[in-house]
């Protein structure tokens, strides 16, 4: 099976990274991943899998499934380019039509005609699906295909945790931060007496960690690509606020808290392991806070510029936290509220796909949006 | 005592200018203050109305209505706008309205063109904003030329400037500059992207009257646009100003007036309203511990600032210093993007607060006391890039700013911020990495690392630079009227190469119009057919409609033909029956009578 990975950022590298894994082991087949444009990271890259081996991608072997791809990507650019000309064809012979439907001194048979085939040509400028075929496979990665790094790396890392002060032995969780600590602070409370240390990689925006038992990366010269992989392969869970780093987590096969998502569909977890919590939108013209089930109506997705948002407080991210701990590693049931939110976006997201592209794109994947749930304790707002 | 036309383009515009118009009016002039536009949003209209009411000598009013603006230009490329297939009303609409077309896409081109020159080459967002006014094609002209090299782009610079002198003004703005007959012709701000206060300088020289540019504020020069016809005045701040319009804007240095700061000189007189006791207790901040105070910048300088602002604020409270861990902090939102900061929950903070409260009238006469008084008592100021640093500088207190990414657009990203932080003599002292910069406020709560003078000598060369005890807004007002008792000067009129080179251009105005659509090119190749075919169409249904009205017409008037011929004939019908029968009857009682005179004889 032969794949040539979006590099374009690392989120979307590992989502086509998890895919490919996926469907190799599916199919049965050795993955072979051809050089990506832009050069993606060379670590997620290097990622083999038992499930999936992979086979060479220089070379003279790697020729014909070379051509074969070239072939294939010259065929689908070229669809692409005839929808998209299509497409635009409709939208200029729409615009052409209504200004020529605006002549009243036009008879009105005229004018109603003109009409009629505006809204021909308003029905074609809009495709139902997207355009490009890069939907996020959420049942492809409803399983996580086991990953691990090539032996060298594998030594390079351990060498590189060592030095950071990550013991081989210790239960380790991963926190990524967007901009502030302090809501966290309880619950790396928690993190710390329930035995884990913390390991907090990303960018260094919020202001360092100054904890016992917490290891801050984030900005540290020390935190490196491999290392911050390595962290998350071996953490028993990671909390993050970007859904770069969840989707880092997807192909990890790490079990991922999301916080602070702004958006209930795009941000699902795919796997049961997965839990999320969601900001809380404003509306900057009244100052209004909107419920968890106004994120996921279509005015509220047309409108994105019209919200600001309010973090999880940290009485909300303590209890995820406790939800994803106490979940670690065993089945544990949903709860009312939460399967009633789930049935609720998933419908949300097959129902705007349509007329929302980044649902088409990222939303629910022929009726499945993931076996995550919305933490037990925003869950139970949801009427 | 003479007469000033001041065009401003929108009411918004009387602030920089209140206390001059006054001095202005005190002194004898009548002034009148055109409009281009309305503005409510900050409920500018109001000041207008509170202008007009201040002085009898002073009178506000809109400018003539044009056919074309720079918002219809580009409201006309807006794809999702539901407009009908209006057309000019006449001929000469049409014609003014496509010459205004040329003269926006002009201007737009030329806006877009100043950014690529070497001094914006970091002033990517300016570069994007202006480059988002004009249509593709035109923006893919520019670019093409720009990225040839500096000969491209000065030839393309000199064909611009060449059509802009070929188009005529408007015929209402010249009306206009008759009617009103000034000494003096104000304009401001004439930079905006695309302006069309170009026309009004152009008037001015076509009818003999003194113009003016008055530079409203000090990142005007520089992220705007050009001045496109140089008028022949100049009113500026400062000395780095008219650098500006020297070097940027090609101004003959003759033509430039240094006048200060005229919107500033009420923080140098102002007194704090009340304690600092009193103020913190108003504002929610705890009165025992010292503020600094975060001043919110605009929409496009900070368009998600409230992110920041948590971060930076996060990033204070975890500080080891406790004199900042546990500092005051007042935000005070830029009044123009307030809204964002309706997300932010200050309750969740100790000792913050957001004030004044969002939605306060910016006109108030409480709101410019209130932001005194924050100034007044705070410990330091804060922020991204905005003129608030500059009234905490001439209120004397230290300011600072962090440089990150996310602002790296409109702070190195330009260049009036530059003049706040420039080498050892800029007011704002800018640390590169919020570490550095929490560094900096401690040293500033512990009253260290003062520069009060160097601070000083900023506003003295800044502000007023004609002197720290010399008010700005006099200064304004004598140039202006000094300017104003100058001759006329000649009326230019136009030569003959401008008139033929006109009629050359005169589809080229036509064509600007079009494309201004910002359609496809094969849609203006596919239009007349499509339009010929509807109208071919139009017209057959129109032909088929009026026969198919004539033959029923035709049927209805032989129906009530036949009908009217039926009714009379049958009306005549009855008439000669009833005759017949009368004279039958008449005939019968003949017969009777002679019958029974014959009967009587016989007896």
């Amino acid at each position: 099976m032969a794949a040539r990975p979006d590099a374009a950022s690392r989120g979307r590298l590992a989502v086509d990274l998890a895919a490919v894994l996926a469907a190799a082991r599916r199919d049965q087949a050795r993955v072979r991943l051809l050089p990506s444009r832009p050069a993606g990271d060379d670590v997620l890259l290097a990622l083999t899998s038992d499930a999936a081996p992979r086979a060479a991608s220089e070379g003279i072997a790697a020729w014909p499934c070379v051509l074969k791809w070239s072939a294939a990507a010259l065929r689908e650019g070229l669809r692409d380019r005839v929808a998209r000309g299509r497409r635009s064809f409709w939208q200029e012979m729409y615009l052409e039509l209504r200004r020529l439907a605006g002549n009243e001194s036009w008879p009105a048979r005229v004018r109603e005609a003109l009409r009629r085939w505006m809204q021909h040509a308003s029905a074609r400028m809009s495709p139902r699906v997207p355009l490009s075929s890069t939907t996020f496979p959420r049942r492809l990665l409803r399983e996580p295909v086991p990953v691990r790094l090539p032996a060298a790396l594998e030594q390079q890392a351990r060498r590189e945790a060592a030095a950071a002060g990550i013991t081989a032995d210790g239960h380790v969780v991963t926190l990524e931060i967007g901009t502030r600590i302090e809501p966290f602070l309880d619950a790396i409370g928690f993190l710390e007496a329930s035995g884990y240390t913390v390991v907090r990689i990303g960018e260094p925006a919020a202001a360092r960690v100054r904890h016992r038992r917490v290891i801050d990366l984030a900005g540290d010269a020390q935190q490196t690509r491999l290392l911050e992989l390595h962290v998350l392969l071996r953490s028993a869970f990671l909390i993050c606020e970007s859904v770069e780093v969840q989707r880092l987590a997807c192909l990890a096969g790490t079990p991922c808290l999301l916080v602070n998502a702004a958006d209930a569909v795009v941000s699902y977890p795919v796997r049961s392991s997965g839990l999320f919590t969601l900001k809380t939108p404003v509306d900057l013209d009244t100052g209004e806070l909107l419920s968890v089930e106004d994120m996921l109506t279509e005015r509220y997705y047309r409108n994105r510029r019209n919200y600001g948002f309010r973090e999880t407080t940290a009485v909300e991210l303590l209890a995820a936290v406790r939800e994803m701990h106490d979940a670690r590693g065993r089945h544990t049931a949903e709860t009312a509220p939460q399967a009633r939110f789930r049935a609720r976006a998933t419908a949300a997201a097959q129902g705007l796909a349509a007329r929302v592209p980044q649902l088409a794109e990222w939303g629910a994947d022929e009726g499945f949006l993931g076996d995550g749930r919305l933490a037990a304790v925003q869950a139970e707002r949801v009427s | 005592m003479s007469r000033v036309l001041f065009v401003m383009l929108h009411p918004g515009f009387i602030r920089y200018y209140e206390p001059a118009l006054h001095a202005m009016a005190s002194a004898g002039h009548d002034v009148h203050v055109a409009f281009e536009v309305t503005r409510s949003k900050l409920r500018e209209d109001a000041a207008a109305s509170r202008l007009a009411a201040a002085s009898p000598r002073i009178t506000c009013g809109a400018t003539p209505p044009r056919p074309e603006s720079v918002r219809l230009f580009l409201e006309r490329s807006d794809r999702s706008a539901l407009r009908s297939g209006a057309v000019p009303a006449t001929r000469g609409d049409a014609r003014v309205e496509a010459w205004e077309s040329l003269a926006t896409t002009v201007r737009l081109m030329g806006d877009f063109l100043r950014y690529f020159e070497p001094a914006f080459e970091r002033a990517s967002s300016l570069r994007d904003r202006a480059e988002k006014r004009l249509p593709r094609l035109h923006a893919r002209i520019v670019r093409l030329a720009a990225g040839a090299g500096a000969s491209a782009r000065t030839t393309l610079s000199a064909v611009l400037r060449f059509v802009e002198q070929v188009i005529p003004a408007n015929p209402a703005v010249v009306a206009f500059l008759r009617e009103q007959r000034p000494d003096l012709l104000l304009v401001t701000p004439l930079i905006e992207l695309g302006s069309q206060q170009v026309d009004y300088i152009k008037a001015a020289r076509q009818t003999g009257v003194r113009s003016a540019l008055a530079v409203a504020s000090w990142d005007n020069l520089t992220n705007k646009g050009l001045v496109r016809v140089v008028p022949d005045h100049v009113i500026v701040w400062n000395e780095a100003q008219k650098a500006e319009a020297i070097a940027l804007h090609d101004v003959p240095a003759g033509r430039v007036e240094v006048t200060g700061a005229q919107v500033f000189d009420h923080w140098f007189e102002a007194r704090p309203s009340r304690s600092r006791d009193e103020f913190c207790r108003a504002v929610g901040l705890d009165p025992s511990r010292p503020f600094l105070l975060y001043v919110g910048s605009s929409t496009f300088i900070a368009p998600d600032e409230v992110p920041f602002f948590t971060r930076w604020l996060s990033r204070l409270r975890a500080d080891a210093d406790a004199a900042v861990s546990t500092a005051g902090v007042l935000v005070r939102p830029h009044p123009a993007n307030s809204r964002q900061w309706r997300a932010f929950e200050a309750a969740a903070f100790s000792n913050v607060a957001v004030w004044p409260r969002i939605g306060t009238d910016f006109n108030d006469t409480d709101f410019r006391r209130d932001f005194f008084d924050s100034l007044y008592y705070c410990a330091a100021v804060v922020g991204i890039n905005t003129s608030a640093l500059l009234e905490a500088g001439i209120v004397g207190r230290p300011v600072f700013t962090v440089t990150v990414p996310e602002f790296a657009h409109s702070q190195d990203g330009t260049l009036h911020f530059q003049h706040l932080v420039h080498g050892d003599s800029g007011l704002v002292r800018a640390a590169a990495s919020l570490d550095e910069h929490v560094a900096q406020l401690s040293a500033a709560l512990a009253g260290e690392g003062g520069v009060a003078e160097r601070d000083r000598a900023f506003v003295g060369s800044f502000i007023r630079p004609l002197g720290l005890d010399r008010p700005a807004a006099p200064v304004f007002a004598r140039t202006v009227e000094t300017l104003a008792s100058l001759p006329r000067p000649d009326a230019a009129p136009e030569a003959w190469t401008v008139r033929a080179a006109r009629t050359a251009l005169r589809p080229l105005a036509s064509l600007a119009r079009t494309l201004a659509e910002d359609r496809p090119l094969w849609v203006y190749a596919a239009r007349p057919l499509l339009n010929g075919a509807v109208r071919l169409w139009a017209a057959a249904a129109s032909a088929r409609d009026a026969l198919r009205g004539s033959v029923h017409l035709g049927r209805k008037r032989s129906r009530r033909q036949l009908q009217r011929a039926w009714y009379e004939w049958t009306r005549q019908a009855r008439h000669r029956a009833r005759r017949a029968n009368k004279q039958a009857a008449r005939l019968v009682r003949g017969l009777g009578s002679a019958a029974r005179r014959v009967g009587r004889r016989q007896l």
